[in-house]
């Protein structure tokens, strides 16, 4: 069985934001709602500081409390690990927010376009996608990987800070880096078992 | 997109992203005529299918509702910042009519009255207007916007020490890098894509990264250790290590120095070299034959590189002995004291570095042995951005030459000083040259094909008493200047024989982007400013008709990348690109390109101008423009790409197909060991240019002209910040750049403003949290910041670590305040207020900005 | 890259840190949910105690009225409300709302034939159908004071909420409301004798029950994870010390605790026993408020340090 997972590799990642907009541009995401986004902070006392910037987007948990706590079946995990959200059924409770421990959640309040004078024909051609009322996130670019892709903010990220691929295989690229570089995931006490590692800076 | 919606077209374009100067190759989706994806273009090795959140973004620059669509007179006859133009529509028609009559008029009195700026994210138009139409219609005053982000220091060595416009460090096979205030592989730097790629690559690798910044962001985030420094002192922690290099360790590449730079010509006690009566070469001295012979004498045994000689009742010194004795007084001790770096760590890192350089080392890449010296420096604005420039930046770059790291693999490179051209026609084709004195000349630096239009620094060009407002015929190493925005209000003072009275604007915000908008502001208001923009953005409000351009998106470009400079460093491929219109251009807007050739017909101006198109783009014929007819933009273009690819890659041709490519061969980037010309470690020759042009300006009695810094080896002064000897401003400001904005423009992308919204640092003042804290100053809090010698701007604070105790540290260009570009304004810093603008807070021989403000900081009142 | 060790000890600098979709803006509609349905369902339950027949209709009329428009109203898709009866195998609000629905039923159609023009119906509150619809209401009522509590608990994401300290507290205040509002509304609304001794005796013991129970959980927070510890500051230091030590500590309960204890000693004017356990309701609801407005999610980052 496969399942699908990522591997950011913190060493390679410069903190650019690319994945975030790379993601904004396929799934034509609102304002106020990133599906993939970046978080930065410095640690240390001058001069001995460091700064990080880590890029998140939702982990796919193997245990993904979102679709345990949903009370209208609207998230659920395909086989293959995918965690998403079917609009449909979505009622707008935000129960999964809360149970979510990397914040990889947005629920959608109103339309607004990004700029005051109103919608761009680009983003006329996406606002279909974006019912309000309901919560979004990542799926994993469900469609590009359909289609043999990888998921945008994969396929476009410029250091190559990120690899998408198969975490039950043991020969995949993933599971190597994470084998051969300790990867580790986020918040493991969460229980959750995420299927994003990540490999130290 | 919907399901339901019918798709009649669904397309990818393979274009050329124009939201930086790095030109990267990307390809558009376009479905029922809208724009819906920018991806990076896989074909292009520029970028190599990745790009940046700016061209991702380009979207949003496409369809902003506020940008211009028709072009406008102004109604209003006062000007000034902030005063409303009171604009008023008008045709096309009409505003051409304008501008040909006021063309017409100056080119009968004197071309050199009309002046061109350009921004340089639109570098392929830019470069129309600077380098094609400026010297057609017979006017040398251009000058680039965003003088204080421009390179001059480091393109000038480029030039004398690479052959080539630009430098980078060879990822590729590096293993040991420092960065002097620059942010390449992170944030902003030439190739950016591509150097981000390799940047990480060799991280994983396992190079050695040191940054060397007074502020810890996106260049030392990623550092293996980070040398906060003091701004400008840069050049003074360069000297200690070249010191520690060349008087403590003796690491040093012996026979680089002797056989590839001037380290062996005998000097002069005038500072001059000795020459040879006959044949007026410099001289060496050959220890083993016990005679001085000809830098060039095939008879030459061995150089010495220290001693003093006798020749003709002269005394002479090797270069490199001069060289060792000028660095002696910059002891680690001394150098710590000024750069606040310790001294066993700067002995430390330029062993390390001396090490890393593995002298002597060879490496065989395609059959051919080269020498390796995997160890390299990197430097840009934040150590060059101050008065002393050259100085400082010629002693960050003798630490690559005294190891031989210089063009050959894992060192530091040229930006592709060598290409001989696409295989099938050999063209476009040029090479560095051996120069006067033996010594290497760039075959192509700014522009075109070679022999370009616009020659290289070396050989010199003797300076002459200033015609030109940019003041380059008596600054003559410079690339470009700034300083036309001091020269047009006070062109009689530099006894500039014409009175500037047409400026034309290529979409350059030069209000926000050079320094104090005031005195950019004086300078622009007597002219007759025609604007291209994409906005009413602040400089608009000084123009007198504004254009409607196209964005990157939506114009046709031939020469996207300007040849060389734009390429990534190293081994892969050329690829020659195109960029092409994804959708037509939307509105009223046209091409900058177009409009000019079409003033050109207007003026009549077409034989010049055809002449210069041919000699820029080195056209061959058959694919030569002749005169006797009539050239669209696209046939020029068809007509480039014919000469240089052969009649079957024409405009057709890359339109399909974007991006022509062919692999890049060793000896092109690696060129060190296959072209015999030397490069100085002894500019004797800025010596002499330095007291030619104090001559003249003592002759025209022109003040501010302080040669003194025209020295041949390198040095270290401090600049004018640090020589402020008062208490009340305490601080230095200085700006960085984050890798999601380019200049000024991007601030109204709302996808990047909403990056910098969420981020903790880009959109705030960075401060030391012990300095702040001293000054009362919370997190968050409103501050003034107040420049010594210019304005001052207003921000909020942020608290950080990562920054110098005596630094604040602003993100460039922030701080729009037109009401017309809404996304854009009051975000961010308004960090160029604090810049003054003034000769003295210039370095003269390179013209570059001073762009270090001595500040006091307070919080605002209420 | 091996030489660094990953410490989760570090606090994030980031604008995703706090619990707002459940606080603030429309959430606050949330709160009012929790607020009434714990406030119902324990009115019921104190009322059923006191055999308070009144006290037993206000408490299901709360509950199906306020707390379920509050609810609905609280939904970003109010008109999809009946999605959430899908998945009790799962999901606590799904069980909840099953919970909730069982009380209003079973409550209701108990209370029904003592309500003038609904005698006709053939059980009373004393036959054997009455009692078993009695027995199911109670234990559903129960229900509906334990779940919030759970739903709660059962989150790893917010430590702070993740611990069985939470529906035992949420109990204790859903008895203590349900007491003090059976003792504001039955002297003013109906001429039903209750036992007002036994109210204030029920008060003081759960008034005390209480601070335990808050204190044990502020104490087993600050000390077992980073963003318990957090929380609590924020609660005892932060943004959210004026309710809380302001609001559900002073007001809620060390003012009228001893008003209480002495009203159970000397006579006291009713209007101040009135007052005192307004205030107390009032100290509950920002007990509420409190709790939710202190949910964080602790840090992603992994705070490297050189070993």
């Amino acid at each position: 069985m496969v399942r699908y997972g990522i591997v950011i590799d913190l060493k390679r990642c410069i903190g650019c934001y690319g994945c975030l907009v790379a993601c904004k541009a396929e799934n034509f995401t609102p304002p106020g709602v990133f599906w993939a986004r970046v978080l930065k902070r410095e640690d240390g006392k001058y001069p001995s500081v460091r700064r990080l910037s880590l890029p998140l987007l939702c982990m796919h948990c193997a245990e993904p409390a979102c679709v345990e706590v949903c009370p209208t079946g609207a998230s659920t995990q395909r086989e293959d690990g995918i965690v998403f959200i079917d609009a449909e059924k979505c009622f707008g409770c935000r129960y999964c927010m809360m149970a979510c421990p990397y914040g990889s959640r947005f629920f959608h309040y109103r339309e607004r376009p990004y700029f005051p004078a109103g919608f761009t024909p680009y983003e006329e051609m996406g606002r279909q996608k974006h019912p309000t009322g309901v919560v979004e996130k990542c799926d994993l670019c469900r469609e590009r990987i359909e289609k043999g892709l990888e998921p945008a903010c994969v396929a476009n990220c410029m250091t190559k800070a990120r690899y998408f691929g198969d975490l039950e295989d043991p020969a995949s690229e993933v599971s190597r880096l994470i084998r051969q570089r300790h990867g580790f995931q986020l918040r493991p006490e969460a229980g959750t078992d995420p299927s994003v590692y990540y490999l130290s800076p | 997109m919907d399901k339901d919606t019918q798709v009649q077209e669904d397309v990818w374009i393979p274009t050329v992203c124009s939201m930086c100067y790095s030109q990267c190759g990307i390809r558009a989706h376009r479905v029922n005529g809208k724009v819906v994806k920018i991806e990076g273009n896989p074909e292009s090795p520029l970028g190599i299918g990745r790009i940046c959140a700016k061209g991702l973004a380009g979207i949003m620059l496409l369809y902003d509702p506020y940008r211009l669509n028709v072009p406008m007179k102004r109604t209003n006859p006062e000007k000034g910042i902030g005063i409303d133009p009171k604009w008023v529509e008008i045709s096309w028609e009409e505003a051409l009519d304008t501008i040909t009559q006021k063309l017409k008029k100056i080119r009968a009195e004197d071309p050199r009255k009309l002046v061109f700026t350009g921004c340089i994210p639109s570098m392929s138009p830019m470069v129309f207007g600077l380098a094609l139409f400026m010297p057609a219609f017979g006017s040398p005053n251009v000058f680039i916007s965003n003088g204080h982000q421009c390179g001059n220091a480091e393109h000038l060595l480029a030039a004398t020490l690479h052959g080539a416009l630009t430098t980078n460090p060879d990822m590729q096979y590096c293993n040991y890098l420092i960065m002097f205030g620059c942010h390449c592989g992170t944030a902003a730097y030439y190739a950016y894509t591509t150097m981000c790629q390799r940047m990480a690559d060799a991280r994983v690798r396992g190079m050695k990264l040191v940054v060397v910044d007074p502020m810890l962001n996106t260049g030392a985030e990623k550092a293996d250790e980070w040398l906060p420094i003091k701004p400008g002192t840069d050049g003074a922690l360069a000297m200690a290590m070249l010191h520690v290099l060349l008087n403590e360790l003796g690491i040093y590449d012996e026979e680089y120095l002797k056989e590839h730079t001037n380290a062996p010509y005998l000097i002069a006690m005038d500072g001059y070299y000795l020459r040879d009566r006959e044949t007026d070469k410099p001289l060496i001295w050959d220890p083993r034959d016990q005679k001085a012979k000809t830098y060039d004498d095939p008879s030459i045994k061995d150089y010495a590189l220290e001693g003093v000689y006798q020749f003709d009742e002269m005394l002479g010194k090797p270069a490199f002995s001069l060289l060792k004795d000028q660095v002696k007084k910059f002891t680690p001790e001394h150098a710590a004291e000024i750069t606040t770096i310790p001294a066993e760590t700067i002995r430390r890192i330029a062993k390390e570095f001396g090490e890393a350089a593995r002298i002597g080392s060879t490496i065989t890449l395609d059959g051919k042995e080269l020498p390796y010296r995997p160890a390299s420096v990197v430097y840009f604005k934040g150590a060059h951005g101050h008065n002393h420039a050259w100085l400082t930046s010629l002693a960050i770059e003798l630490l690559c030459e005294v190891v031989g790291a210089s063009n050959v693999p894992g060192a530091f490179l040229g930006c592709n000083p060598v290409c001989y051209g696409y295989p099938e026609t050999g063209r476009p084709r040029w090479e560095p040259k051996v120069g006067p004195d033996g010594l290497l000349s760039p075959g192509l630096w700014f522009g075109g094909s070679e022999p370009g239009l616009i020659p290289g620094p070396y050989p010199p060009t003797e300076p002459q008493p200033p015609q030109t407002l940019n003041l380059m015929d008596l600054l003559t190493p410079a690339l470009t200047s700034h300083l036309p925005v001091l020269t047009i209000p006070r062109w009689d003072e530099f006894k500039i024989p014409y009175k500037p009275e047409m400026l034309i604007n290529y979409g350059a915000n030069s209000l926000m982007s050079i320094g104090n908008p005031e005195i950019v502001a004086q300078s622009f208001k007597d002219l007759f400013v025609v604007s291209f923009n994409l906005w009413l953005d602040e400089t608009t409000d000084l123009a007198d008709i504004v254009l409607p351009d196209t964005c990157y998106l939506e114009r046709l470009d031939p020469s996207p990348n300007m040849h060389h400079h734009h390429f990534p460093v190293g081994l892969g491929e050329w690829g020659w690109q195109i960029r092409q219109p994804v959708v037509e251009p939307l509105y009223q807007r046209r091409h900058f390109c177009e409009v000019m050739l079409e003033l050109g017909e207007r003026v009549g101006i077409r034989p010049e101008f055809y002449m210069v198109v041919n000699l820029y783009f080195d056209l061959k014929e058959p694919f030569r423009l002749d005169p006797a007819k009539k050239y669209s933009w696209e046939e020029i273009a068809d007509t480039i790409y014919k000469s240089y690819f052969g009649p079957e890659h024409g405009l057709e041709w890359f339109k399909k197909h974007g991006v022509l490519k062919w692999p890049k061969k060793p000896e092109e980037p690696y060129w060190k060991p296959f072209i015999k010309a030397r490069v100085p470690i002894y500019f004797e020759w800025i010596k002499g240019l330095g007291e030619k042009i104090k001559k003249i300006a003592e002759e025209q009695d022109l003040k501010d002209i302080d040669t003194s810094d025209f020295q041949p080896l390198p040095d270290w002064k401090p600049c004018s910040a640090l020589e402020y000897q008062g208490n009340e401003y305490d601080l230095q400001a200085i700006y960085y750049r984050v890798p999601w904005h380019t200049f000024s423009m991007t601030y109204e992308n709302p996808w990047l403003d909403e990056i910098s919204d969420n981020e903790p640092y880009s959109y705030f003042i960075s401060i030391n949290t012990d300095t702040a804290k001293k000054k009362g100053i919370k997190d968050g809090d409103l501050i003034w910041v107040e420049s010594l010698d210019a304005g001052k701007t207003k921000g909020r604070a942020r608290l950080v670590e990562g920054i110098h105790p005596e630094v604040i540290g602003v993100a460039n260009n922030g701080g729009h305040w037109s009401p017309n570009m809404p996304v854009a304004k009051g975000k961010g810093v308004f960090f160029e207020a604090l810049l003054p603008l003034a000769l003295a807070k210039t370095d003269l021989l390179t013209i570059t900005m001073d762009c270090d403000a001595r500040v006091k900081i307070y919080k605002v009142e209420g | 890259m091996e030489d660094r060790l990953i410490h989760p000890t570090e606090l994030f600098v980031d604008s995703f840190k706090v619990q707002r979709e459940w606080i603030e803006g429309k959430g606050m509609l949330l709160l009012l949910a929790i607020f009434f349905g714990e406030l119902g369902a324990g009115m019921f339950l104190v009322s059923w105690y006191l055999n308070y027949l009144l006290g037993m209709v206000f408490g299901i009329v709360i509950v199906a009225s306020l707390k379920t428009t509050f609810h609905i109203l609280f939904l970003g898709q109010p008109l999809k409300f009946w999605r959430a009866f899908t998945r009790p195998q799962s999901s606590w609000i799904s069980r909840g709302v099953i919970i909730m629905s069982v009380f209003v039923v079973f409550g209701g159609l108990y209370v029904l034939p003592a309500i003038p023009g609904f005698n006709w119906l053939p059980w009373t509150a004393q036959s054997p159908l009455g009692n078993a619809l009695v027995v199911v209401a109670i234990v559903a009522a129960l229900g509906e004071i334990i779940y919030v509590g759970f739903l709660l608990a059962s989150l790893p994401s917010i430590p702070f909420w993740n611990s069985g300290l939470l529906p035992i507290l949420f109990i204790t205040y859903s008895l203590l409301d349900g007491a003090g509002l059976t003792f504001i509304i039955a002297p003013a609304l109906s001429n039903e004798a209750i036992n007002v001794h036994q109210l204030k005796r029920i008060e003081i013991w759960l008034t005390l029950f209480a601070i335990i129970n808050i204190l044990a959980y502020i104490w087993t927070m600050y000390h077992t994870t980073v963003g318990g510890k957090e929380s609590v500051l924020e609660l005892i230091k932060g943004r959210i010390a004026t309710p809380f030590i302001g609001g559900v500590l002073i007001v809620g309960i060390l003012i009228p605790l001893p008003v209480a204890i002495y009203a159970h000693f000397f006579l006291m004017p009713y209007a101040v026993l009135g007052i005192t356990a307004f205030m107390a309701l009032a100290g509950s609801f920002l007990l509420r408020y409190s709790i939710l407005k202190a949910g964080i999610f602790p840090p992603l980052y992994p705070l490297y340090t050189p070993v």
